[in-house]
């Protein structure tokens, strides 16, 4: 029997496919489909019920050491109103989850895990509280929604009460929606440059929710389901666990874990430090970004080939569709193309030549820096057949 | 089976979920609304060559979904005139508009003894189960 978020009945009132998806029924997509929403997303706006995440209360004068034992980013560097990028490491430097930490005021922190996550990132922490902080499993009675894309911080200051949260990634504060008291943060999983993330009651997700729609369609900021949620996810070159990451993989594998891992000399013993630190030093394998150099389809399990010989295989994958920019800014035409992750043999460099098998076809790819680059308000499609990498 | 399921009179269909229009001297060549709502998103098409020679229920395409990758089949035996490009940079024009501007592939010298082997509008909602 799965679970239903605050939104079920508007996802499916509102023409969402819905699907099972870690345990929660989801639409993977509204009546438009993936291609539509992932391209609204990036030219004006995308809304996403995110209400599945795992969410953890963590207060009280025990809730400082307690993340700084068991997270590998440095809680103590979270002023309130601020959130960083994080991980729970196993001993071995091995994840039990990549999370989201939102300090929300003095003792007072927000712990996101992923939905598939919850209940074994709830156990570990749990068992391992040994400063007595106060800890609660809060996803029942906080929903979490996402407003992602360049019109977002129009649509949402035109709604909330209290001015936004200051501007740059990460910032964050408590306000209030149409009488809902809320916390906004400037946060997300698209890549956007301009980003939300926004924490209601779970009794009062669909008021917010339907304003946001309601004055979101006059700009062409859109419901956004599951499926575009992954392509915005994958341009954006963002791990996803059980793809990227895995129980069985060293953290340090993949390059945006130095966001999430504080090595730095100020950063007391955490659980993992030691494995963290000499995975730091190098491994074997770590996880690369290919795009292909042809219109092709590939996907996650696809081998990688380099002078014709197998080295590793995506680990996520597919045709994500982009918008051809006109003067700093998406235009009237899209195009879509095959992007992946990869874990592949240590030492590749962006501009090496790898080549994609899927079905019956060889495909023409490269290892490259990123996919989409910042461009104001935009996330920019960078275009390979012009020799970037 | 939703009632909406789109079935339009006049043309012909097999069991794969494909449709074909004589239009001219050309058989134009799709999937069906059912196939489509089945796949979900489409994100990708594999067109054939043009001048490709295709058998009747030969492999035509691949079509890729976000779900999953089908194999499309020749509903006639024919040669490749002309195929949809627009798909390359719009797949989901299959999603939108199946019968129109998701169209797939044109076959010129198609087999007209062909046609009896498919079905009409009527047999094909009735292979679907709608029971009308």
């Amino acid at each position: 029997m799965s679970s239903k978020t605050p939104l079920y009945d508007w996802h499916a009132a509102h023409g969402g496919k819905l699907v099972e998806f870690a345990g929660w029924q989801l639409p993977v997509s509204y009546a438009d489909g993936v291609i539509a929403e992932h391209l609204a997303t990036r030219k004006h706006g995308g809304l996403f019920d995110i209400s599945h995440m795992g969410r953890f209360a963590v207060s009280g004068p025990g809730a400082l050491p307690f993340l700084e034992d068991l997270l590998t980013n440095r809680a103590s560097k979270l002023a309130p109103g601020r959130a960083q990028y994080t991980l729970i490491s196993d001993p071995d430097g091995r994840p039990i989850d990549d999370a989201y930490l939102y300090c929300q005021g003095p003792e007072r922190y927000l712990l996101v895990v992923n939905a598939a996550n919850r209940e074994a990132a709830w156990a570990w922490l749990s068992e391992r509280n040994q400063h007595g902080a106060e800890l609660a499993d809060i996803s029942p009675r906080l929903a979490m929604l996402a407003v992602q894309g360049p019109d977002s911080e129009d649509l949402l200051g035109g709604l909330l009460d209290d001015p936004l949260p200051p501007q740059g990634r990460n910032h964050g504060g408590f306000n209030r929606l149409g009488g809902v008291d809320l916390y906004v943060s400037r946060t997300g999983y698209t890549g956007e440059p301009v980003s939300f993330e926004l924490f209601p009651p779970w009794e009062q997700a669909a008021e917010v929710w339907q304003a946001l729609a309601q004055a979101g369609a006059a700009r062409g900021v859109v419901p956004v389901g599951l499926g575009a949620r992954d392509t915005l996810r994958l341009e954006a070159a963002l791990p996803l666990y059980g793809h990227e990451y895995g129980r069985e993989r060293p953290i340090m594998e993949m390059p945006t874990a130095r966001l999430g891992v504080d090595l730095g000399p100020e950063r007391e013993d955490f659980m993992g430090k030691q494995a963290l630190a000499a995975q730091a030093e190098g491994l074997p394998q770590r996880v690369y970004l290919v795009a292909a150099l042809s219109k092709g389809m590939m996907r996650e399990g696809s081998p990688v080939l380099k002078d014709g010989e197998e080295i590793g295989a995506l680990t996520s994958a597919t045709t994500v569709p982009a918008w051809r920019f006109a003067d700093e800014a998406p235009g009237e035409d899209s195009y879509v193309r095959p992007l992946g992750l990869a874990r592949l043999p240590s030492g590749l460099e962006p501009g090496d030549q790898v080549e994609i098998v899927y079905r019956k076809r060889v495909l023409p790819g490269r290892v490259v820096k990123a996919f989409a680059r910042p461009s104001g308000r935009y996330l920019q499609p960078i275009e390979f057949e012009g020799g970037e990498m | 089976m939703s009632a909406a399921m789109q079935v339009p009179e006049g043309l012909h269909y097999t069991s794969e979920h494909e449709w074909v229009r004589i239009e001219g001297g050309l058989a134009v060549v799709g999937l069906t609304h059912y196939a489509q709502d089945q796949l979900g998103d489409i994100t990708y098409v594999e067109l054939p060559e043009m001048g490709a020679e295709l058998e009747q229920m030969g492999e035509m395409c691949v079509v890729e979904s976000v779900k999953t990758a089908a194999d499309v089949y020749a509903p006639l035996a024919g040669t490749v005139a002309e195929v949809n490009s627009a798909l390359e940079d719009a797949p989901q024009l299959i999603n939108q508009d199946c019968y129109g501007e998701g169209w797939l592939v044109k076959l010129e010298g198609f087999d007209q003894a062909g046609l009896a082997k498919l079905m009409d509008a009527a047999a094909y909602t009735a292979l679907l189960g709608t029971g009308e």
